[in-house]
């Protein structure tokens, strides 16, 4: 569904993104995984349409990305950004509903209600969203995010660090309404800094590294110890927990590593 | 928001064992305690009430009931008040025209203003930010100061002049200031309040030129000019007026949902599908041709498009599908009630309207900064 073919951009002499070839099918959820700086949000911002490449070309359901309007683009793939900038006083559930393209108010009242329940926000549909805490803010912009995707599949949904700022339960939460958005049909990425989250919801993990993907497959695959190793900087000990991969970083010790 | 409270259940996505509601649930806004609509329909009584009240009020004074009958027998109607030729005259030629017109301006500024707080995202932004105003008073005091030989040029029509300089003044300054704040197809909010008040500086900077070439009598009626006045009110000037107001707030309330989706942020605007500089230019052209009539047909008003704006928000939330006609109401509103103060307070002369709107709207400001209301 989601066709990179050679994505470069650059900047200057800076290259942001190098060579990048992948595809995100229907129905999978994929994780982009590595180092600050290894070009993760940028790639999400020429996958999602945002950017467009230095060279090589993007394709969503086989239209490529550079020929859509904003208004094809909006009805084909939705984006959880980073950071969110809203400091107006709306309710939660009018956040959600800022999402729906359309319909009668009631019933987008309604669906809205229904979103912001599935993120674990219902009981504050109608609190002040700047008066929500950081990642309670998060997970109504999520809210929002999935009422523009729809639950028909065949979209694509991208989402910036979606967890950056939850608490461990919600941030699985997240991570499962990511997985459950691919279940429906959708084409999901999402950038991530905890590989233990990568490596337990991730169909496919895509490592990053310097700008170029250093691996792209299912979690056992890419998320080898002695490749993060390599594209980390620091080991990685790889611990099953109960017949589930648990990644722990291994501090350097004084004497160098 | 209309949309009463919704039943809803916490359905867990993960087997977990759902979290119980950790904190109470704080009410949303503080002054909430009527639904918008409600809130639309009272303000719409109010301005109603008031108007009934001014057209009543001035050197002949009228009861409320002989304010209706006045209005009745100019339509027509029987009503059970009975007043004559005169009253009627008084009423629906000489003061009614001065009140629908205060009406529009009111409606225009803190319409505008709705718009514009909108479209750069900051509560406390005003029309004037984007050198709408200070472009139509230079073009304004510049005709009052050399303006003469066009006078004499067309007699027939010098007294449109004036107003047409201001409006001028009004949409090249503004489209000025638009142009200076384009990089690459793109107007920031930023850059536009940048180039908006350097665009306002200069034709700050040209008013006072003016008043330094400009004599004793120019320097009254400038004076008079920039502190605003609907003095000149008649019926051919408001329906000259209602034209650009009523397209511009048409303009303006098309971009409601634009405007609610520009405030989550100007990439996630375009996420939803939404051009901002589509968006921006439309609010810039409504707010230009609101604010350029506005000040064409009575100066400068301080303080409406400001104030207006941001009580209503704190008042019905940010939501501009209840904001922009709140807010329109609001102006009427407090336009009507200020001119009639303007008339009344140093009767048989008249305070001009700007002074009483800053006198309120100032304080209501420092209220707002003191109690800490002031903020997004």
């Amino acid at each position: 569904m989601i066709v990179a073919e050679h994505v470069t951009v650059r900047i200057g002499a800076a290259v942001l993104v190098d060579e990048v070839s992948l595809e995100v099918k229907a129905g999978e959820l994929v994780t982009v995984v590595g180092p600050n700086g290894a070009g993760k949000s940028t790639l999400l911002a020429v996958l999602a349409g945002d950017r467009v490449p230095t060279s090589g070309l993007v394709r969503l359901s086989d239209q490529v990305l550079a020929r859509q309007t904003g208004k094809q683009l909006a009805a084909r793939r939705a984006v959880l950004p980073q950071r969110a900038g809203l400091a107006a006083a709306f309710t939660a559930l009018e956040v959600v509903m800022l999402g729906q393209a359309g319909g009668d108010r009631e019933g987008r009242a309604e669906r809205a209600a229904h979103r912001l329940a599935a993120v674990e926000l219902g009981h504050l549909a109608h609190r002040s969203y700047p008066t929500l805490s950081g990642g309670e803010q998060q997970r109504v912009q999520l809210a929002r995010v999935l009422e523009q995707l729809g639950d028909d599949g065949g979209r694509a949904l991208f989402l910036d660090e979606p967890t950056a700022a939850l608490d461990p339960r919600h941030q699985h939460l997240v991570l499962a309404l990511a997985r459950r958005a691919a279940r429906a049909g959708h084409a999901v990425v999402a950038v991530l800094h905890d590989l233990t989250l990568a490596a337990r919801h991730a169909d496919r993990v895509a490592v990053m590294h310097r700008g170029a993907l250093a691996a792209y497959g299912p979690p056992a695959a890419a998320l080898a110890p002695d490749l993060l190793h390599r594209v980390f900087a620091i080991e990685f000990d790889l611990v099953n927990a109960g017949g589930r991969p648990l990644l722990a970083a291994r501090p350097a010790s004084p004497t160098g590593a | 928001m209309t949309a009463r409270p919704v039943e809803v259940t916490v359905a867990p996505i993960v087997p977990i064992v759902p979290i119980v509601a950790a904190r109470p649930i704080v009410a949303a806004r503080p002054m909430v305690r009527l639904t918008p609509p409600r809130a639309l329909l009272l303000l719409a009584v109010a301005l109603v009430v008031v108007a009934i009240v001014a057209l009543g009020v001035g050197a002949v004074k009228l009861s409320p009931g002989e304010v209706l009958a006045a209005l009745g027998r100019r339509l027509g109607l029987e009503l059970p008040w009975t007043v004559g030729a005169r009253e009627e005259l008084i009423v629906c030629s000489l003061r009614l025209p001065r009140i629908v017109l205060a009406m529009l301006v009111g409606a225009a500024l803190a319409g505008a203003g709705a718009g514009m707080q909108g479209l750069v995202r900051n509560p406390l932004a005003d029309p004037a930010l984007v050198g709408v105003s200070n472009g139509a008073a230079f073009a304004a005091v510049a005709y009052i100061v050399v303006g003469h030989p066009l006078a004499l040029a067309l007699p027939s029509l010098a007294p449109w002049l004036l107003p047409a300089a201001a409006f001028v003044g009004a949409i090249v300054a503004t489209g000025l200031a638009v142009s200076l704040a384009r990089r690459d197809g793109r107007i920031s909010p930023s850059s536009l309040i940048l180039a908006g008040v350097g665009v306002a500086s200069l034709a700050g900077a040209g008013v006072g030129l003016m008043l330094f070439v400009a004599n004793d009598a120019q320097l009254r009626s400038v004076t008079f000019w920039t502190l605003g006045s609907l003095g000149g009110a008649s019926w051919t000037l408001t329906g000259v007026v209602a034209l650009p107001v009523g397209i511009a707030l048409a303009m303006l309330f098309a971009q409601r949902d634009a405007l609610d989706r520009l405030l989550l942020g100007e990439a996630e605007a375009r996420h939803l599908g939404l051009e901002p500089e589509r968006v921006t230019r439309r609010v810039v052209v409504a707010v230009a041709l609101a604010v350029g009539a506005a000040v064409a047909a009575c100066g400068v008003i301080a303080f409406v498009g400001l104030v207006v704006p941001h009580l209503v928000r704190g008042w019905l939330g940010p939501s501009h599908r209840w904001l922009l006609p709140a807010s329109v109401l609001g102006g009427a509103l407090l336009l009507v009630a200020g001119d009639t103060v303007a008339r009344v307070i140093v009767a048989p002369a008249e305070l001009p309207v700007g002074i009483v709107t800053a006198l309120v709207g100032a304080p209501v400001l420092l209220v707002m900064v003191i109690r800490g209301e002031v903020a997004s």
